[in-house]
């Protein structure tokens, strides 16, 4: 058991490094210069172009540059922004907090109510509440989160009045952001929860439940559910990611002050070393959720608890 | 391990002998009237991608400051946005755009991603284990993130943002091939024709490919939808083509200034995007249903 | 005794995505409290959809009784609303499944399955119920119960977790226990280790049995009266000596017949019965055995009632006059016949100079390595370790042993399918376990195999021709006419019609589709054939058709077979000699007859003694070996069959014993050989 986690923990780590390595590489040699376009519509001259880069470090080789930077990461220093000069981690830090709230909101949203629809749906398949729920979850991985949110917005702060249209300050402003990003999770987890309830009902354990007597109620939930959680637990691990991704643009729809915001400006600015910062911070958050999430199946699986052996990262 | 008794095989082989009626068609009306509905929304679009001109009432770029901000009518249907251009003709010309990324992406990132996870599940061994690796990796940073990163990069631009969509998406494909192959490759009659003395690059082409396709149709039809849904996203972030007319995403962007004064720039093309990604993804889990296996041999 | 349950005219319609299937037609059978009734068929019958119907657990898979009867002690279940059957499910009846590994749900303890069909039948509280279980899964010969009952099904073999499956059904002491092929998955020492359980159960607890099986033997050992089923309908039902000894129905009578015996003449043409049961929806009108009986007659368009004659029932027009005539025979009379002379050398000792065999095995082994767990040396499974072994030019070598003997393994290396860890195999004088690539797929063409799973083994997308002539696509240069030319030649080798190459092969049965598996194993003429579990999984009356192709195949082209089965009357029936492996190593080798008769290694004999004959009320299961075989990752040391052996001593457990000639032709590893 404690040599699993430190197994995984091992594996994380790779994977951390690994993701940081893609994203260097990736700035690095993709087309675009950062100092470049940044001073394109100006009229700097080619020495001044220079002397930025060297100041900026970046006229020196690939090995070099890509051993300072990693240099520097592990000493918890990801550069400097290109825009306001200011340390990237302590930005990225300051910003945490509102887009955790946010990410954490919409993920139980997603979870509790997706697990509960996904069951639900399957408990009357064929049916017509089967059929409604099938049209919800179809609805929510199919609408842009930039969309529904505007539309969110229009609904209840334009029309009603009743929520705040933006800001990130206090619980109010959470519930429209978390709402539209929890519509996107219900979609996928109860899609996934639905089907997966489904695959169990067929197999042949459950005759054997149906025939030592248990109610059909307690065949689903007590057995059917327990198994199908499996599936949906790894989606957890998956949709941690996707409300990450999804925070930058619904922070920027909500005009929050989280670290979606901090990218999109970033990008918007040409600012690399913010986009490197928060994309490198973000997959090991990602990471870590899903290590986690690996963990926690040994509290569900006995299969895994056994044997000690996880399902890929 | 799947309980199958003989009954359950017998119907199996029976709906593939009397050509497999979709389960659609016995879940009766409903289903079938949406996807009636559905292929006529997809049709619709991919006219309006093809032959925009044919369908669009108004140039796409006529500014008319006199019908600016004109509320949806019988004249404009989606109404007009600030520069008074017909809201219609824009969604429509921008479908193209739309489209071209969902397309183009899935194309891409699908193609790759299967090959790489073909390659990596049939050679096995240490192949498999630096692709695994690899895409593992590239797995961690999640999709719109790792697409963001990409496009930041490169910079604004149509083709960029098809790149970028298709490098987020090729570690699913590659997962879902290797998964595939994996498995075909060890059925019995994989072993038979090898058995028999088959080559393995032959084992691959003839027997092992063929049947690990259909997982890939599913996915890359959900993809379409995704990838749509995602390059809109990173236009509306302000990473399309701003030469070309506007894509959904980035209409619906543009519109968001408006919100208070002129609901319809942002409603209509936000509309459009889930219109179309609902429809694709409706077949998606139609085609699901029909190719799943495990369905054939039984009811509901 | 007391009528416990009646069906009558009990019909059945499944909904199914091509419509209502009529899948029970119209049955009617009785069993009173404390008898065993035992319902046979081959798949498709519709046997388990009425034990299903029994329970009222169709209705939760699509499943109507549209028509008749069906009342349980006291109360009529046929409408009863679905809350006042569930009291009675698990308690009053209780049901034990064919798959033990996949019955149980694999996210629960063992124990609290078991307690939870305790508490909700409200039969006591959770404490209750856990010493209840524990008591349980003591009486059921589970060792260790308090230990077991927290583990997981994963974590229990299949004979313990059938075991446990049984404790289950028992634990509200149902008065109809209703086991569903409770035996079919498990090896056939642990079948018997199950069969002696109920039967023993059955007698403590006073429970009525009813025993579905496809196994006649099985039927015979258990049953007081047995039902034959054919096509969703009762087509005799009798006593077990009536049934066994002089049956009344054609399709009894043929199923009988086609059985193989272990007692019976060796290397003789079978008599089988012609084509194979249809699917529900091509259920013949009139009598549903018509398009296969050898006496249907006109009047058999019309459905023949089941009637009683001479103190039993029959569903054939003829059943009187059949019943009287000369042709049937009590089944059991028989002679053990000398095998034919066939003209096969058996390879004897100093035998090599004089002529080189057709293929040789010399100390093969086959270890895969485990993956690490934690820091202790990575463990190797010795799934074959040591095996050496010839086969003469037109020989037929059996192997036999339980799942996880190795014998499937052994064939897969000597076909170079998978690779040797080291040793020897030559073929044709030629060594293989070097070759690669090119050179290794042209010694393809002269070994060949047939699969065990004919549903699997081809692929779905191919027509019968193309699957039949990829390897003469692959060796042969053919123009397509020769191709085509050789495939028809083929197909009608077999017994099927030429014209079939079209087809694909979910359009065939299962008897069909293995004879296309074995026409592309002669699509080049090969010397050798590997033939693995070819029979386990058609029906019965399929089994012997194909085995009788086999043989003649064998006759016509001077074929050699290395056939691999767990079916100990079918590899007695084809082998010249037979080899047993148990744990990766062969453990006795002998001409077939000889093996049978005289089995020198506990192992042998304890397999032989597993075998249930045609014979009724035959119970010699208490001296059946104990036991399951253990896994291959950490053998026994010493012999390895030594913890389940009768006559194991200290040696056993110490020396492991050579393997040592002691007759013609025949070696075993056994210190003490019987």
């Amino acid at each position: 058991m404690l040599k699993f986690i430190v197994f995984r923990l091992a594996a994380s780590l790779f994977v951390i490094c690994g993701s940081s390595v893609l994203v260097f590489c990736i700035l690095y040699w993709l087309p675009g210069d950062a100092v470049l376009s940044r001073l394109a519509l100006g009229t700097a001259s080619p020495e001044r172009i220079a002397e930025i880069r060297h100041g900026l470090g970046l006229d020196a080789p690939f090995y070099q540059q890509f051993g300072v930077y990693f240099g520097r990461m592990f000493r918890g220093d990801f550069g400097e922004s290109l825009v306001s000069a200011e340390p990237v981690l302590p930005k990225i830090m300051e910003h945490v907090p509102a887009t955790l709230a946010l990410a954490l909101t919409s993920t139980a949203i997603s979870a509790g109510l997706g697990v509960l629809l996904g069951v639900w749906s399957a408990f009357h398949r064929g049916g017509a509440v089967d059929a409604a729920v099938r049209i919800v979850g179809l609805f929510g991985v199919s609408m842009p989160a930039f969309w529904s949110g505007i539309m969110l917005i229009l609904l209840f702060s334009v029309r009603l009045g009743w929520l705040p249209p933006m800001g990130s300050d206090g619980v109010r402003t959470l519930i429209l952001p978390s709402l539209t990003l929890g519509i996107v999770g219900t979609g996928l987890i109860l899609r996934m929860v639905r089907s997966s309830v489904l695959d169990t009902i067929r197999e042949p354990f459950i005759v054997t439940l149906r025939a030592k007597g248990l109610s059909e109620r307690a065949v689903m939930y007590r057995h059917a559910l327990r198994n199908a959680l499996i599936p949906a637990v790894t989606m957890l691990g998956m949709l941690v990611g996707e409300m990450m991704a999804g925070a930058v643009v619904v922070e920027t729809v909500f005009a929050r002050q989280g670290i979606g915001r901090v990218l999109a400006d970033a990008i918007a600015g040409k600012d690399l070393p913010v986009v490197q910062g928060v994309v490198v911070f973000s997959a090991g958050l990602y990471v870590l959720v899903n290590l986690l999430v690996d963990l926690s199946y040994m509290l569900i699986d006995p299969r895994i608890r056994r044997t000690g052996i996880g399902r890929g990262t | 391990m799947r309980q199958e008794t003989a009954l359950t095989r017998w119907i199996g082989r029976e709906r593939i002998a009397r050509g497999r009626k979709p389960s659609a068609a016995r879940r009766g009306g409903t289903q079938r009237l949406l996807l009636y509905g559905a292929a006529a929304v997809v049709i619709y679009f991919l006219a309006c991608a093809i032959v925009p001109q044919w369908l669009a009432p108004f140039p796409p770029m006529e500014m008319r400051m006199d019908r600016s901000l004109l509320p949806p009518g019988p004249s404009h249907w989606f109404g007009t946005d600030y520069y008074g251009r017909d809201l219609y003709s824009v969604v429509v010309y921008g479908s193209r755009q739309s489209l071209l990324v969902g397309i183009a992406s899935v194309l891409a990132g699908g193609l790759s991603g299967a090959l790489l996870g073909a390659v990596s599940g049939y050679a096995g061994g240490l192949v498999d284990a630096v692709i695994m690796r690899a895409v593992d990796v590239l797995m961690t940073v999640p999709g719109l993130l790792l697409a963001l990163a990409v496009a930041a990069a490169l910079g604004p631009g149509r083709w960029n943002i098809v790149l970028a969509v298709a490098v987020a998406s090729v570690p699913g494909y590659a997962r879902v091939m290797r998964g595939q192959i994996l498995s075909v490759k060890v059925r019995p009659y994989v072993r038979a024709s090898a058995s028999i003395g088959a080559s393995p690059s032959r084992v691959f082409w003839t027997h092992v490919l063929p049947n690990s396709l259909s997982p890939l149709y599913v996915m890359s039809t959900l993809g379409i939808g995704a990838s749509i849904l995602a390059g809109s996203g990173l236009s509306f972030l302000g990473l399309g083509d701003w030469n070309a007319s506007p894509d959904w995403g980035a209409i619906l962007s543009q519109g968001r200034g408006y919100m208070t004064v002129a609901w319809w720039i942002s409603a209509f093309p936000g509309f459009a995007i889930t219109a179309f990604v609902l429809s694709v993804n409706l077949y998606g889990d139609w085609l699901r249903d029909f190719l799943d296996p495990k369905k054939n041999a039984r009811g509901k | 005794m007391e009528l416990l349950l009646e069906a009558s005219h009990l019909t059945v319609e499944l909904s199914t995505p091509i419509g209502e299937l009529r899948v029970i037609d119209d049955v009617s059978i009785a069993i009173r409290s404390g008898e065993t009734v035992c319902l046979v068929g081959e798949s498709g019958s519709g046997k388990t959809v009425l034990s299903k119907t029994v329970m009222r657990v169709i209705d939760q898979e699509n499943g109507r009784i549209v028509g008749g009867s069906l009342k349980f002690e006291d109360t009529v279940l046929t409408r009863l609303p679905a809350d006042e059957v569930r009291p009675l499910r698990g308690s009053r009846m209780a049901m034990v499944f064919q798959e033990p590994m996949s019955a149980f749900d694999p996210a629960f303890t063992i124990g609290s399955q078991i307690a939870e069909a305790i508490v909700s039948h409200r039969q006591g509280s959770r404490r209750q119920a856990r010493a209840k279980v524990v008591e349980l899964l003591r009486k059921v010969g589970v060792p260790e119960p308090e230990v077991r009952m927290k583990q997981y099904p994963g974590e229990l073999s299949g004979g313990l977790l059938q075991r446990a499956m049984i404790a289950m059904a028992l634990s509200c002491d149902p008065k109809l226990l209703i086991a569903d092929e409770p035996t079919t998955a498990l090896d056939a020492t642990v079948q018997a280790q199950i069969l002696a359980l109920l039967k023993d159960l059955q007698a403590e607890f006073r429970m009525a049995l009813l025993l579905i099986t496809h196994d006649l033997g099985v039927a015979a050992a258990m049953a007081d009266r047995i039902v034959v089923m054919y096509a969703g309908r009762v087509a005799e039902s009798g006593t077990a000596e009536q049934i066994l000894t002089r049956p009344y129905h054609p399709y009894t009578r043929g199923l009988l017949n086609a059985v193989v015996r272990l007692d019976g003449p060796r290397r003789t043409k079978l008599p089988s019965m012609d084509g194979s049961i249809q699917g529900p929806a091509e259920y013949p009108s009139g009598c549903g055995f018509r398009p296969r009986c050898p006496f249907a007659t006109s009047e058999c368009a019309e459905r023949p009632p089941l009637a009683e004659i001479d103190g039993r029932q029959a569903a054939c027009w003829h059943a009187a006059k059949l019943a009287q005539s000369s042709e049937i025979q009590a089944p059991l009379s028989i002679g053990a016949t000398p095998p034919p002379n066939r003209s096969v050398r058996l390879p004897m000792k100093g035998d090599g100079q004089a002529r080189a065999p057709l293929l040789e095995v010399v100390d093969l082994r086959r270890h895969y390595p485990m993956k690490r767990t934690g820091f202790a040396p990575p463990k190797r499974l010795k799934a074959v370790d040591g095996v050496s072994l010839s086969l003469s030019a037109g020989e037929t070598l059996g192997l036999v042993g339980e799942s996880g003997s190795g014998k499937s393994t052994l064939g897969r290396v000597i076909l170079q399918l998978e690779q040797a860890t080291s040793g020897k195999v030559a073929f044709q004088g030629r060594e293989l376990t070097g070759l690669r690539g090119r050179r290794l797929r042209e010694v393809r063409r002269s070994m060949q195999m047939i699969f065990q799973d004919p549903y699997g083994s081809m692929d779905p997308r191919w027509t019968v021709g193309q699957i039949i002539g990829e390897p003469l696509s692959i060796h042969e240069n053919w123009s397509g006419k020769e191709k085509t030319d050789k495939v028809k030649e083929l197909l009608l080798s077999v017994g099927l019609d030429p014209s079939w190459r079209e087809r694909r092969p979910h359009e065939l049965s299962g008897g069909q589709k293995q004879r296309v598996g074995i026409a592309r194993a002669l699509a080049l003429d090969p010397a050798f054939i590997l033939a693995d579990e070819p029979i386990s999984a058609l029906d019965v009356s399929v089994q012997s058709q194909i085995l009788n192709l086999l043989q003649e195949l064998q006759d016509r082209r001077g074929l050699s077979y290395l056939l691999i089965a767990h079916g100990l009357n079918a590899v007695r029936h084809l082998s010249d000699r037979v080899g047993v492996m148990y744990l990766g190593k062969l453990v006795e080798i002998a001409p077939s007859e000889e093996l049978f008769r005289h089995p020198a290694h506990p192992y042998t004999r304890a397999l032989i003694d597993s075998v249930p004959p045609l014979v009724p009320g035959w119970t010699p299961w208490k001296q059946a070996v104990g036991g399951e075989i253990p896994s291959p990752l950490d053998p026994p040391s010493g012999c390895r069959f030594h913890p389940r052996c009768p006559f194991a001593t200290s040696r056993c457990k110490e020396e492991e014993p050579a393997w040592r000639e002691i007759g013609p032709a025949r070696a075993v590893a056994c210190h003490y050989p019987v």
